[in-house]
């Protein structure tokens, strides 16, 4: 059969094949991953699970997930001090511009046997699932931030999960084809490798030192700048949003059910004023998920530090909200955790 | 729908499932419900237009046949008429309401009206034309199946930016179509992804530094700037349209069809008369044949062919777009053509690798190249803004990055192998490791150095 095919497509089906093989050899075998651009969206993952997998087993971890809100507004330092407690340690394992989505893959890969942690902690802006002018399925930058995470067989699963054609299509891509996602870090690379391999050894030797020793943004947000952050278009609901969170967050749970994780749902300070509640009805699938092993914070519970002293723009904490947030999220945790 | 977009690859993947699957002599439907479903991906209100063009010359064509010859001219000056009238309404009217508005002193909006441009308008409709004006010429018969004349004005491969087809070279095939080979269809998908690599890793690549700088050209002045981003134009609309070219012919081939050679290695040219028969070629080809030579060519004395050279390449700048730039590039190029004719220096003397080579390669491609800027560039004041910095501004900065320079290389050097070795023709001949080899390394590129986070549409869409 395969000789009735002419020699140039023969030859077009090995160089296919090849091209793969090379791709997988490069990108899913670890040598790619020790020299991605330190402060590209791949690079910053690679260094939380860097960070992660450096944790102990002697003390209970817990994995605080989240975008770059938890990024400025968490302090793992602060949260680890001996003020606090010293029975558990937290990582911030939040990576800016993710999503749920990305945090599933990303707890998947920092904790395949779901027996890593004793609590993960998933923060979200609001329990209403009021949709946005955009869609959460077809967020683009998910492909770049789990890049080292997705597996050939999440080939269709991860693909699917986006809406839009061409998104699926860029995503079933992205999966086969990792280069197609670093090829911008691949040409920097090989643009300049010495600049890259010199970063790349700065942040091997001083990672976690900057990471546990930013301190947030000292500035704080105009209130006139802040109040004008309140006034977001509304959109069509379509529940798109529900059934999005539904899938992700449902997905998290099923990784660690029936075993001794906490899931721990809160709503964080999303902005510098309390945004009021949606006009219309929308569903809330956020507190629908509270069972024994899942815990559902209050949805007030951190709702006096939205005020604009404590953000530094209209959707992130500054230093002072990330000091006075950190203890107050730490100790929910850990009431949570000894609640059981 | 763009030749590199996955709607393409997803919608040429059905035609030709639909192509191989229906009994041959349904082929031509399939292509033609195609073709107009490719084209109403744009905008399905024009496809009012193509049927209107297909049916006046359709028709033209046939009542061509029956009427007595002097009879002919009437009906072919009505066919070139209507053709010509919808072209100058659809592209042209803006132009010169606003013209016409400079001149009587009025604000340049008082005549225009809100025309969108049909996609490929140029294009179908010198096809169209050249074979209305071969019927005239008894060169070419009146087609009798309106289907034939339908796939030929529509065809989807070359629909919206050539090759421009001959009829005869068209129908010569249709009417002796067979389904194409498996050696076909190999050439046709090398092709196709030879030209999809000239697009997205060429083009796309050197797009980015060549709209940077011509969006706004005051906003980087200097000599180094000016000429980077000139020669990245020169580069990126080489490879955008020579790509598409070769996608256009790799499709036709997976249909049975030859499309005409449209590029070959322009750049490598040592006279601007040597550049116009390797740039464009079947636009070359069709100014010469149905605008020059009926002006009277070079047979009345040298001032005659100068005026026709100059006639032919305004027009030839004009169908570009209409805009004073094109204008202006078209004469840029007649007067190179003129000067060359003048002096004898178009043509080949001696070995062409001889030692002059390089002088005269590296002269014609700085004229093509400053040519390039009028092309480019939004208005006159910005073309002419651009050569000043060239010629006196200040250093400025280069704006190509060293991957761009190593594409250039590659591109010469590779353009050089085919020019004396012709690699590509010899490609199906290599041994199989070889060609696996190479197709390997062509697709790494692709996958390392396409651009595909932004979509540059190919230039020569909007003619």
């Amino acid at each position: 059969m395969l000789t009735r095919i002419p020699r140039l497509l023969r030859a077009l089906l090995v160089a296919c094949a090849l091209t793969v093989a090379l791709d997988a050899l490069a990108f899913r075998t670890g040598f790619y991953r020790r020299i991605v651009e330190p402060e590209s969206h791949a690079g910053l993952t690679e260094r939380i699970f860097r960070r992660a997998r450096r944790l102990t087993s002697d003390t209970a971890n817990v994995l605080v997930l989240g975008d770059s809100r938890i990024a400025e507004g968490f302090s793992e330092a602060a949260a680890n001090s001996s003020e606090i407690e010293t029975r558990v340690h937290f990582f911030n394992g939040a990576a800016g511009g993710s999503t749920p989505r990305c945090w599933y893959y990303m707890m998947r890969e920092m904790d395949p046997a779901a027996s890593r942690f004793r609590a993960i902690v998933i923060p979200a802006d609001t329990y209403y699932d009021e949709d946005g002018s955009s869609d959460w399925a077809d967020h683009a930058l998910d492909s770049r931030i789990v890049a080292f995470c997705l597996r050939a067989s999440d080939v269709w699963d991860y693909a699917a999960s986006f809406h839009d054609a061409h998104a699926k299509f860029d995503a079933l891509r992205a999966v086969l084809l990792k280069g197609f996602l670093l090829k911008d870090d691949v040409q920097s690379l090989l643009a300049h490798p010495s600049v890259r391999m010199q970063k790349v050894r700065q942040y091997e030797e001083h990672d976690s030192e900057w990471s546990l020793g930013y301190q947030g943004n000292p500035t704080a947000i105009d209130p006139e700048k802040a109040l004008a952050s309140l006034k977001r278009p509304t959109a069509p609901q379509t529940g798109d949003y529900a059934r999005y969170r539904r899938l992700w967050y449902g997905r998290i749970i099923a990784h660690y059910q029936g075993t001794q994780t906490r899931i721990i749902f809160c709503r964080i300070p999303a902005a510098p004023f309390t945004r009021p509640k949606p006009a219309m009805q929308v569903s809330r699938v956020i507190p629908s998920l509270a069972s024994a092993q899942v815990t559902v914070l209050d949805e007030s519970e951190f709702a006096d530090l939205e005020r604009p002293q404590y953000f530094f723009d209209p959707d992130h904490m500054n230093a002072e909200g990330r000091k006075r947030f950190t203890p107050r999220l730490a100790a929910k945790v850990l009431d949570a955790l000894s609640q059981r | 729908m763009l030749f590199h977009s996955a709607d393409f690859l997803a919608f040429l993947t059905v035609v030709l499932a639909l192509f191989y699957a229906v009994p041959f002599r349904f082929g031509k439907i399939v292509l033609l419900l195609a073709s107009y479903f490719f084209y109403m991906c744009w905008n399905p209100k024009f496809i009012v237009l193509i049927w209107t063009l297909t049916a006046i010359d359709y028709a033209a064509g046939i009542v061509m046949g029956r009427v007595r010859p002097d009879r002919r001219k009437l009906v072919v000056i009505a066919s070139l008429a209507a053709n010509l009238g919808l072209l100058g309404f659809f592209k042209y009217y803006n132009f010169f309401a606003g013209s016409v508005a400079a001149l009587l002193g009025k604000p340049s909006n008082s005549f225009l009206i809100d025309v969108v441009l049909p996609l490929g308008i140029s294009f179908h409709t010198f096809q169209s034309m050249s074979y209305v004006i071969d019927v005239y010429r008894g060169v070419q018969a009146p087609i009798r199946n309106a289907l034939d004349y339908a796939l030929f004005i529509a065809f989807f491969p070359q629909l919206v930016a050539g090759p421009i087809v001959r009829a005869r070279e068209f129908f010569g095939q249709l009417y002796n179509w067979k389904r194409p080979s498996a050696i076909e269809v190999q050439d046709g998908i090398l092709l196709f992804l030879v030209g999809f690599t000239k697009k997205i890793v060429f083009a796309d690549q050197f797009a980015k530094v060549a709209d940077g700088y011509f969006h706004n050209v005051y906003a980087s002045p200097g000599m180094l700037d000016a000429w980077s981003a000139s020669f990245a134009f020169a580069m990126q609309i080489f490879f955008d349209f020579s790509g598409y070219t070769d996608m256009a012919i790799g499709c036709a081939r997976l249909l049975g069809f030859e499309l005409p050679e449209n590029f070959a290695r322009p750049y490598l040219a040592a006279s601007i008369t040597e550049f116009w028969r390797r740039w464009h070629m079947s636009l070359s080809r069709w100014l010469r044949d149905y605008l020059y030579i009926p002006l009277g060519g070079n047979r009345h004395g040298k001032v005659r062919t100068y005026r026709n050279l100059m006639v032919t390449m305004l027009l030839g700048g004009l169908w570009h777009g209409a805009s004073w730039n094109f204008l202006v590039w078209g004469g840029w190029h007649g007067a190179w053509l003129s000067i060359e004719k003048a002096f004898g220096l178009g043509t080949e003397r001696g070995s062409r690798w001889g030692w002059t080579y390089p002088p005269r390669a590296l002269a014609t491609f700085v004229i093509v190249l400053l040519g390039w800027v009028l092309f480019r560039a939004p208005g006159l004041d910005a073309a002419t803004f651009v050569y000043r910095q060239m010629l006196v501004g200040p250093r400025g900065s280069f704006l190509l990055k060293p991957g761009h320079v190593v594409l250039a290389v590659i591109a010469l050097a590779l353009a050089l192998f085919e020019e004396k070795k012709a690699i590509l023709t010899r490609f199906t001949r290599l041994p199989a490791p070889v060609q696996a080899a190479a197709l390997t390394v062509l697709l790494v590129c692709l996958e390392l150095f396409s651009v595909t986070d932004e979509k540059f549409p190919f230039i020569y869409f909007q003619f």
